[in-house]
């Protein structure tokens, strides 16, 4: 395995959004990220790994993928999943669309990861799972927050 | 500490340290009971011990506002740390929720 490379798989508990984002976090630390944008990376990865576990594997079981690595400036992650998959990635990427009706779920898990990362690419197909590829270069000094 | 206070019309909804699916999904279960009484109108969220959250809190905020619309009531949200507020912001949440403090960026307070 690369040197520089994270790679963890945990199962379909929700308690295991909060492992992924931090450990991402604790990776990307030896970037000397600000505080902002720790907590832009932790909202995204939260998001894609909320996304696995309540509509890939519909909150049921599964390996959900979490890898990283840093190239430069710019942090790579992938979270993957081998659940149901997305018919329509582009519906599925529009704000406030969700499948889930019952009221619990917002339909900003997309635009939250796209808001806070540099890039998003989204890959999956029906009874394929899906994998999430996003990127954020760390330290171009524009703190907003 | 208690997750919530209700005050006549209007529950207060302490919002936990991290705001994430499985966290938003406990708050929603444990607040189910005093939101299903038709006296309440009003929720106030306070976010002062949340550092963390994700849109999991926005579905969270929208499915009470929805609860409490159909009594005529409102939400509002309170103790917004810089980080919360740029998520509320972008989430177009302040256009269903009145803020109610100031918070250090100096918001004028907006109390309904």
């Amino acid at each position: 395995m690369d040197k520089n490379r994270l790679s963890i798989e945990f199962g379909c508990d929700a308690r295991n959004e909060a492992v992924a984002r931090v450990v991402v976090a604790a990776m990307m630390t030896r970037i000397n990220p600000t505080l902002s944008e720790v907590e832009d990376v932790k909202t995204a990865v939260s998001e894609a790994v909320t996304n696995s576990i309540v509509h890939g594997y519909g909150s049921g079981d599964g390996t959900i993928r979490v890898e990283a690595y840093i190239e430069d400036r710019t942090i790579h992650i992938e979270v993957s999943d081998q659940g149901c998959g997305i018919a329509d990635i582009e519906k599925a990427m529009e704000p406030m669309y969700t499948t889930v009706t019952d009221g619990s779920r917002s339909g900003m898990g997309f635009s939250f990861m796209e808001a806070f990362m540099d890039s998003l690419h989204v890959e999956s197909g029906v009874g394929r799972g899906t994998t999430v590829a996003m990127t954020k270069i760390i330290g171009r000094g524009q703190e907003m927050y | 500490m208690n997750i919530y206070e209700k005050m006549g019309d209007t529950v207060i909804v302490y919002m936990p340290g991290e705001i994430d699916d499985y966290t938003a999904g406990k708050m929603t279960e444990g607040t189910e009971e005093v939101f299903s009484e038709q006296v309440v109108r009003h929720a106030i969220f306070d976010f002062s011990r949340t550092t963390f959250m994700d849109s999991s809190g926005i579905g969270l905020i929208t499915r009470r506002f929805r609860q409490l619309q159909g009594r005529g009531g409102s939400i509002g949200v309170i103790n917004v740390n810089k980080r919360m507020d740029k998520i509320l912001l972008m989430s177009g949440i302040y256009r269903i929720a009145s803020r109610l403090d100031s918070g250090q960026d100096g918001r004028d307070v907006d109390i309904k």
